[in-house]
């Protein structure tokens, strides 16, 4: 009798732990969805993407994306209106064109947004200049890219938007010329991060 | 037999908490894996990864940057068709070679090549005092071939300068005679053939054997003849425009051209290799100029990526670039 009693308690606890083990690991197997330090969703976050990629396309069929790309200070090697120790506007302060559509396509609804051009330098790498800089994109950031293609008579924009006299090729803009025997400049890749905040 | 029974009973009892506790753990697991499938799939439904939009992506923006290239040609370098198509062609394989590095971080093989082009040219003799010959002082010569389309073509011919020739005297008689044609031949080898001659100061357009004319104007009048518009100094002249009824593409030749004096206008649409442009001055003397611009260009642009291959071909017009 004392061993049936043994078993008894043997057999309930292997159950007790058979089930324990049972709900630990329903508890553990957590569905594959983005690591997120945030709360946005997969729908939210194609969204974005989607919008994203929606700005860029609007805006390189109007232009205003290349003007973006030539917003260059020729004279302090900086984009207008930013200061020698800045790497990019903050966000929502692209004082171009494009910067509005930027800010109308994502203001308030806690979206924050990187802006770079990727080019080709004199020896062949590939550099990043950024325009817009709001930090460090979370885990879950998308991207959408636009290529924008420079000839050698374009203008450079002043601060004010309007085309100056000075070309991109003039030696003084932040891509080389890579294509110097036909009229092509340069071909940058322009990326857009978003993520929430 | 009382405690027999009961035992037995012990045991049961025991082993059916055994196996429910079993039960119950294995419909928790599954219940697990129901779940995490559902949001698993959920989650792959709603990624956006449409490789489809990138290769949707990549053709506007190699058309923009074909449309860019025509553009800059036809600025920076519009002396001849032949330099148009050496820049043209050259900027569209630049930009092909910068594209890809591109498109390449992103894991897609890309190609964009030029199929076709199509030139838009046009000739003009200013000078209303000089001959139809070309810069070389060549009689019989070929303005242009490979023409598509003719859109304009207009001659102001001075009366004193033609030939004096009977207006019922046929072609192989008003050609032996030097009278000024305009012959127009396509592939097959059918001619359209236009003469201008003078009879008693009246000007006569001849043109697949029908008279068209006389015209009289004063001595210091020029007479206007216009193809495409089948007018003879205003005055309609349908057999003119027969020349459409070739077909394209067709070969302008002037003969005869020291057999005329005047000024005239013509815009051409032709191949890459339609004008030659040893027969025009560069430099903007009385000699007949060339004006060409390159008008459209068809191109091939693939997408390639382990998802998806995309090919598409697209002309792209001038004036469209980015």
């Amino acid at each position: 009798m004392t061993d049936r009693g043994q078993v008894f308690t043997l057999e309930a606890f292997v159950s007790a732990i058979l089930l324990l083990g049972a709900v630990i690991f329903a508890l553990q197997a957590a569905a594959v969805t983005p690591q997120s330090a945030s709360t946005a969703s997969a729908h939210s976050v194609t969204q974005l993407e989607q919008v994203a990629a929606g700005v860029l396309d609007d805006a390189a069929a109007d232009g205003t994306l290349k003007q973006t790309v030539l917003y260059w200070n020729s004279s302090d090697e900086r984009f207008h209106g930013l200061e020698a120790h800045e790497d990019g506007y903050t966000n929502g302060n692209l004082p171009t064109a494009f910067g509005a559509h930027l800010r109308t396509a994502f203001a308030g609804d806690g979206v924050t947004y990187n802006v770079n051009v990727r080019y080709e330098d004199a020896d062949g790498d590939y550099e990043t200049i950024g325009v817009v800089d709001s930090g460090t994109p979370s885990d879950d950031a998308v991207t959408a890219v636009a290529l924008v293609s420079l000839y050698d008579d374009d203008p450079l924009y002043a601060a004010d938007e309007t085309a100056s006299a000075v070309n991109v090729s003039s030696g003084a803009f932040y891509a080389p010329d890579v294509a110097p025997s036909s009229g092509l400049y340069h071909v940058v890749s322009v990326e857009v991060v978003v993520w929430t905040t | 037999m009382d405690h027999v029974i009961n035992a037995d009973t012990g045991r049961s009892r025991g082993q059916v908490l055994l196996v429910t506790t079993f039960g119950i753990a294995v419909l928790l697991v599954i219940l697990t894996v129901v779940v995490n499938a559902s949001a698993f799939t959920q989650m792959m439904a709603t990624t956006s990864d449409d490789p489809s939009r990138d290769a949707i992506d990549f053709t506007v923006a190699a058309s923009d940057g074909v449309g860019g290239a025509m553009d800059y040609a036809n600025e920076n370098e519009d002396a001849s068709s032949a330099a148009l198509e050496a820049e043209f062609t050259q900027s569209v394989a630049d930009w092909n070679d910068r594209a890809r590095d591109h498109t390449a971080r992103r894991g897609a093989r890309t190609d964009v090549s030029v199929l076709e082009t199509t030139y838009e040219t046009r000739i003009a003799q200013t000078d209303d005092n000089r001959d139809f010959r070309n810069v070389s002082s060549a009689d019989d010569w070929t303005p242009a071939t490979d023409v598509a389309v003719v859109r304009d073509a207009r001659l102001n011919v001075s009366t004193s300068s033609l030939k004096d020739a009977n207006w019922d005297a046929d072609a192989s008689t008003l050609a032996s005679q030097g009278v000024f044609q305009v012959v127009i031949e396509d592939a097959d080898g059918d001619t359209w053939q236009m003469f201008v001659f003078q009879n008693n100061s009246d000007v006569y357009v001849r043109a697949q054997g029908v008279n068209c004319g006389p015209v009289s104007v004063p001595a210091n009048q020029l007479v206007t003849i216009d193809l495409v518009d089948a007018t003879v100094d205003g005055t309609t002249c349908s057999q003119l425009d027969d020349f459409e009824t070739l077909d394209s593409p067709y070969s302008i030749e002037y003969r005869s051209a020291s057999n005329v004096v005047g000024s005239y206008t013509m815009l051409v649409e032709h191949s890459a290799s339609g004008i030659d442009e040893s027969d025009y001055s560069l430099d903007g003397t009385s000699d007949p100029t060339i004006d060409p611009r390159l008008t459209d260009a068809t191109v091939q642009v693939s997408y390639v990526t382990a998802d998806v291959e995309y090919v598409t071909t697209t002309t792209v017009q001038a004036g469209g670039g980015s």
